[in-house]
């Protein structure tokens, strides 16, 4: 990941670690820490669709809170255009976060239900001080043709609209700033299956053609794969398998993306592929087992899993791997 | 026959408005089948179970028939519902953290529904319990007991929902849901419990649930709906491979493809009509790309178009007679 060159690179996470205090259960025992991001670190090139999955508890949203910002991380930093966002001054990251925005998963709650669609919309304008009044609605019409929204809808108050036309609204108050990073919490999970679909086409036309770069999270591996160009697989706060999209779904090499992979249901009444099923839960984030996070679970787990934590390191071809099934060798050119 | 549905109509009142969300409903199953309903939110496939176990209180105005046994069981009086009610019908729903109540320990909580279904001693309940989170694959089964819902993880919660609607022996187990709130490997373990025990307790199950994936593997018949109708039946089979109805197909097309990526999706145009806003004739019509006037006009029935395969479309997709993409006559 090192060789491309850090234009290409908008956000770069180090080394990046957070920990929650956890009360004790009993009144006098000692307290106990989540670790809830535990050392990670990956690139996020310009222009392209990086998706972050995995299961509850892996840290995903944890991740994205801290990539923008919200929360303070324990340890590490984050790079956003080799600018380190977690030691900037308030005014100075308040221009910076004019570049990175957010969507979450429920559009409902992220809309003021008293506040019309079209002013909401325009809201981030006002903030940051954008333009007069008639650029500002002329900016708010433009933002809602490029979500495909009427014009009609400005008007609209949230209670009025589908989940999906709440969804594109809250997508297109996030590009009226002209964002560099758009960051997307489960986007689209609490959609049905048919809006799902335009949503995610629209996706997809907004990256072609805006050029904006977005951080995806989401739990559907189906998605996933038909939206990102590339994607980060967490387990428990680790990243443990991280590559190209195709060359993911292709030759997955952690067993826990394997198992990821096979657990999703497909419209096929035909399986071919005996599934993987795991047992168990994953385990608690303040419990940890020693060694691999994921030994509990996973069906190959040897001796040295229980004992050692894996590295995550390069396998070639942009394919990075937490696993000593892979990395049976020595873990010195760890990255 | 087991439980047959016959022309299910459910009214709500909606301050002083009448409102009918179920137009008709046929459903028809058997010892030991699994049917699967599907369809997305607000196309009525959680009121049709909700009816069927007289589940929706006195707001709901139901009226056709829904024969269990040979007894229309709309009929019963409130007292013999409560005995068919949780040990023939069983049900389990999406949220089983919700489902459960957070002060009281699991173990209290299947006493509870045993003491409804039979006279046993302390010693014999907490036996059958204990067998009870065993068949639902629980480890440790006589310590969980002791545990509250929320010691528990949401797999756990809904084994142990799985275990409760098992405790009567019932005959049909409606699961509503039952992996939506869970993640994709947990997903995966509680489908195939619920695959093993239709098996070996030879019940039948109703799977309702808006994921063509999680029925494809899991259901031997299905029913999609839209609106407050059944639009197709057919076998899983049948379904998949030769899908008529443009609403079951645009359901299909607007699912990511795991082999053939880069393939834009196809999304269904619109939004499914409120109940109290349906268009004239077919309910899909405003949305179907096969829309012809006779669609504006009339309501369609269901047409057998194969073996056991029903559909409601004039210009169903793969007939004989279609005119094109879009069968405009």
């Amino acid at each position: 990941m090192e060789e491309n060159n850090m234009e290409n690179t908008v956000v770069s996470v180090r080394k990046l670690v957070k920990y929650f205090p956890v009360k004790a259960e009993k009144l006098f025992g000692s307290r106990k820490t989540l670790k809830a991001v535990d050392n990670i670190s990956f690139d996020i090139y310009r222009g392209e669709i990086v998706g972050i999955v995995g299961e509850s508890g892996c840290g995903k949203s944890t991740t994205a809170k801290l990539v923008l910002n919200m929360i303070p991380p324990t340890a590490g930093s984050v790079l956003f255009n080799n600018k380190d966002i977690t030691k900037l001054n308030p005014s100075k990251w308040r221009a910076m976060r004019l570049n990175m925005q957010m969507i979450f998963q429920d559009p409902l709650g992220a809309l003021d239900p008293y506040v019309s669609i079209g002013k909401q919309i325009q809201e981030p304008l006002d903030i940051h001080n954008i333009g007069n009044l008639k650029e500002r609605k002329n900016k708010v019409l433009n933002a809602l043709d490029a979500v495909s929204m009427q014009k009609h809808m400005y008007d609209r108050y949230p209670h009025e609209i589908s989940g999906g036309q709440r969804q594109r609204a809250v997508l297109a108050r996030a590009l009226i700033v002209e964002p560099e990073l758009l960051v997307c919490d489960e986007p689209i999970s609490a959609l049905d299956v048919s809006i799902q679909a335009q949503v995610v086409n629209l996706f997809k036309r907004i990256q072609k053609e805006l050029g904006i770069t977005f951080m995806f999270i989401s739990h559907d591996l189906r998605i996933v794969k038909h939206l990102c160009n590339r994607v980060v697989v967490m387990y428990l706060g680790k990243i443990v398998e991280e590559a190209d999209s195709a060359e993911l779904y292709s030759n997955t090499l952690h067993p826990y993306t394997k198992a990821l992979i096979s657990s999703i249901p497909l419209p096929k009444p035909v399986r071919e592929k005996e599934r993987i099923i795991l047992e168990g839960d994953p385990p608690s984030p303040v419990d940890l087992p020693s060694g691999c996070r994921f030994s509990s679970r996973c069906p190959d787990a040897m001796e040295r899993c229980f004992n050692e934590e894996p590295e995550l390191i390069e396998t070639g071809d942009n394919h990075r791997v937490a696993c000593f099934l892979v990395n049976k060798g020595n873990h010195e050119n760890a990255l | 026959m087991l439980l047959s549905i016959r022309d299910l109509k459910v009214d709500f009142n909606v301050d002083g408005q009448v409102v009918r969300v179920l137009h008709g409903i046929d459903l028809d199953i058997e010892k030991g089948e699994t049917l699967g309903l599907v369809g997305e939110s607000g196309c009525g496939k959680s009121v049709t179970c909700m009816a069927a176990m007289r589940l929706l209180g006195e707001r709901a105005k139901i009226t056709g028939r829904v024969n269990f046994n040979g007894c229309n069981i709309l009929k019963l009086s409130d007292r013999k519902m409560e005995n068919i009610r949780g040990k023939d019908l069983a049900m389990i729903f999406q949220d089983p953290v919700v489902s459960l109540n957070p002060v009281m320990k699991i173990g209290t909580q299947i006493n509870e529904v045993l003491k409804l279904h039979g006279n046993y001693t302390k010693e014999e309940s907490k036996k059958i319990a204990v067998s009870l989170l065993k068949k639902v694959g629980i480890a440790s089964a006589e310590c969980r007991l002791n545990d509250y819902p929320h010691q528990l993880s949401g797999g756990l919660c809904q084994r142990v929902m799985i275990a409760m609607a098992l405790a009567g022996k019932p005959k049909i187990l409606i699961a509503d849901e039952p992996t939506t709130a869970l993640d994709v490997t947990v997903q995966a373990q509680i489908l195939e419990l619920l695959r093993e025990l239709n098996n070996d307790l030879d019940m039948a199950t109703i799977l309702v649930t808006h994921d063509l994936g999680v029925i494809a593997e899991n259901v031997s018949r299905v029913m999609v709906m839209y609106a407050g109708v059944v639009v197709e039946e057919a076998s899983v089979e049948d379904l998949f491979s030769n899908p008529s109805h443009p609403y079951t197909v645009g359901l299909l097309e607007s699912l990511p493809d795991m082999e053939n990526e880069g393939k834009d999706l196809i999304p269904i145009e619109g939004v499914v009509p409120a109940p109290d806003k349906r268009p004239s004739g077919c309910c899909f019509q405003p949305r179907c790309k096969r829309r012809t006037d006779e669609c504006i006009k009339a309501q369609p029935g269901l047409k057998v178009v194969g073996n056991k395969h029903r559909v409601a479309c004039f210009n169903p997709v793969g007939s004989i007679d279609q005119g094109g993409g879009n069968g405009r006559k």
